[in-house]
């Protein structure tokens, strides 16, 4: 059984899942609603209780919205193997566990960004079509203050960050056998993972919530990217290790 | 493909569900395994395809461990009586799905197969609306479309029409032909003798009676008869061993002194009331 085989049939069970992509297209109509109302109140200085009333539902359900889905839509792509009861028959077609365990997670952040990049996709190019003055400035001043170091340690600490987090919700859908009870197992490792994480990297806590130490930005997220690691070979360590003994 | 099962070990806690010492599965027969409820078929089934691993010995298809080398399962179909689909997608979704997974899918032979188990014209209904029937078709679709060298199935007419039975049963006997290896659990006894070459009897964990069905000539029966003194003596009379069972009397006997017994029973007017013909397996997994 080929790797890409089974990532691309991974890909093909995602991109046939007709109830997350009604959600998807659900979310990007709000998000692209939203920033059309704004865009009409912004262009035409309207007071209209009834519409800033509709602006401030509307933005307000659809971040709820995407802030659920963003959780919630991992944990389904992740489970819903052990949900249908369909992994025995995925490990007796000759899908190895360890090449399983890889691609689910592969496949998971690929679908994730995806789907991200759809919702956010039309609302950003709306305000970029109508302000594109305003909105290339806000990008600029967003980034004004950071240094080019800081931004690439920064991505880099939000991609291993991500890696991590699916990692470890992998592992909890594993422990779980992809029952609801994983949604508590992976609070309960998000949980002792930032005990850990304060106990080795206190500078980063007082970086944030006091704001006293002579550290560099940069630097911050180079140790966060590194306690990523950290999580990511951990959890990966316990995920495979079960998942390589469980009996179906 | 030849199945070869050495010194497996299998535990649910602390209750030794299996412990078989060396078993072989040779290409192009179809093996019936056997047993009493509960006896571990199909555990024996999850071991051999990697549903369970957590066992000691080993499982090997072709020389080769299926637990070290998951690959060589691509080429095994299998049906288990729980296994279940995607059930909020279609069904032709997970034809091509698991197809696409074991890969060499060919969808034109898997679209004959459904046309053949009358489902086609279902697959684009989503499972969760299948009956149990039409289920337990697609699954036995989707373990034959990928040309499968070794099947494996727990109960596989559980739920099927007739007509889907003799279909399934005429093409697992074809696939035997061309040299593929099955193996068939069935509690009803018609599919096992119907199918099977070999009959494995597991018990206390291990396979310790095999019956070669193809060659054997040697039948038990249990008979109820008009005059039950006059048969026991023409039993006596040729020697055969019996035992009384309530109104039945049950001896085993060739085909050929059956024959010559059941004449002779006749022409001394003693009527059959009853004829029961059983494999001597039956006797082990009552």
């Amino acid at each position: 059984m080929e790797l890409k085989n089974i990532f691309k049939m991974e890909i093909f069970k995602n991109r046939n899942d007709k109830a997350y992509i009604r959600i998807i297209a659900i979310l990007t109509a709000m998000a692209a609603a939203a920033s059309i109302i704004g865009i009409i109140m912004a262009s035409t200085n309207n007071t209209n209780n009834v519409l800033i009333a509709t602006e401030i539902l509307l933005t307000t359900f659809t971040m709820i919205g995407i802030a659920i889905f963003s959780f919630l839509y991992p944990f389904h792509l992740l489970n819903v193997d052990y949900k249908n009861k369909v992994i025995s028959l995925i490990f007796a077609g000759g899908v190895s566990r360890k090449q399983y365990y890889f691609v689910k997670i592969g496949a998971t952040i690929l679908s994730c960004l995806i789907a991200f990049f759809i919702i956010l996709f039309i609302p950003i190019m709306i305000w970029l079509v109508a302000y594109p003055a305003e909105f290339t400035e806000l990008i600029r001043n967003i980034f004004r203050n950071f240094k080019p170091e800081d931004i690439s340690s920064f991505m880099l600490a939000s991609i291993l960050g991500l890696i991590a987090n699916i990692v470890m919700l992998t592992t909890a859908v594993i422990i779980s056998k992809g029952k609801i009870t994983g949604i508590f197992l992976y609070l309960a490792f998000s949980f002792i993972v930032s005990i850990v994480q304060g106990f080795f990297m206190p500078d980063n806590i007082s970086l944030f919530m006091i704001n006293n130490t002579d550290m560099e930005i940069s630097q911050y997220f180079y140790q966060t990217a590194i306690f990523a690691v950290f999580q990511i070979i951990a959890f990966t360590f316990i995920g495979l290790r079960v998942l390589d003994k469980q009996d179906l | 493909m030849n199945i070869e099962v050495k010194n497996l070990q299998f535990a649910y806690g602390t209750k030794q569900v299996l412990n078989i010492s060396h078993t072989k599965f040779e290409q192009g027969k179809i093996y019936g395994i056997v047993g009493k409820n509960g006896v571990g078929k199909t555990t024996f089934f999850k071991t051999l395809t990697n549903i369970i691993t957590n066992y000691t010995g080993e499982v090997l298809i072709n020389g080769m461990s299926v637990k070290e080398n998951p690959k060589t399962l691509a080429k095994v179909g299998i049906v288990l009586d729980d296994m279940e689909l995607y059930k909020n997608q279609t069904g032709m979704f997970n034809i091509r799905y698991f197809g696409g997974l074991r890969g060499g899918f060919n969808e034109e032979q898997a679209m004959s197969f459904a046309h053949q188990l009358e489902i086609a014209d279902s697959l684009d209904k989503t499972v969760s609306h299948y009956s149990l029937g039409m289920a337990k078709k697609l699954i036995l679709l989707i373990s034959v479309i990928n040309d499968a060298e070794t099947l494996i199935f727990d109960e596989p007419f559980r739920g099927l029409d007739s007509k889907s039975v003799n279909w399934f049963k005429n093409h697992l006997l074809s696939l035997r032909d061309k040299g593929r290896t099955i193996l068939i659990s069935s509690h009803i006894q018609d599919d096992i003798e119907s199918l099977s070459d070999k009959v494995f009897v597991l018990h206390n964990g291990n396979f310790n009676h095999t019956f070669d069905l193809k060659n054997t000539t040697s039948h038990i029966y249990s008979v109820e008869v008009s005059d039950k003194i006059a048969f026991i003596a023409l039993l006596q009379n040729k020697g055969i061993p019996f035992e009384e069972q309530g109104k039945f009397i049950k001896f085993e006997i060739n085909d050929e002194l059956y024959k010559e017994l059941f004449r002779q029973t006749i022409a001394r007017e003693i009527e059959f009331l009853q004829i029961k013909k059983e494999n001597k397996y039956v006797e082990l997994i009552k």
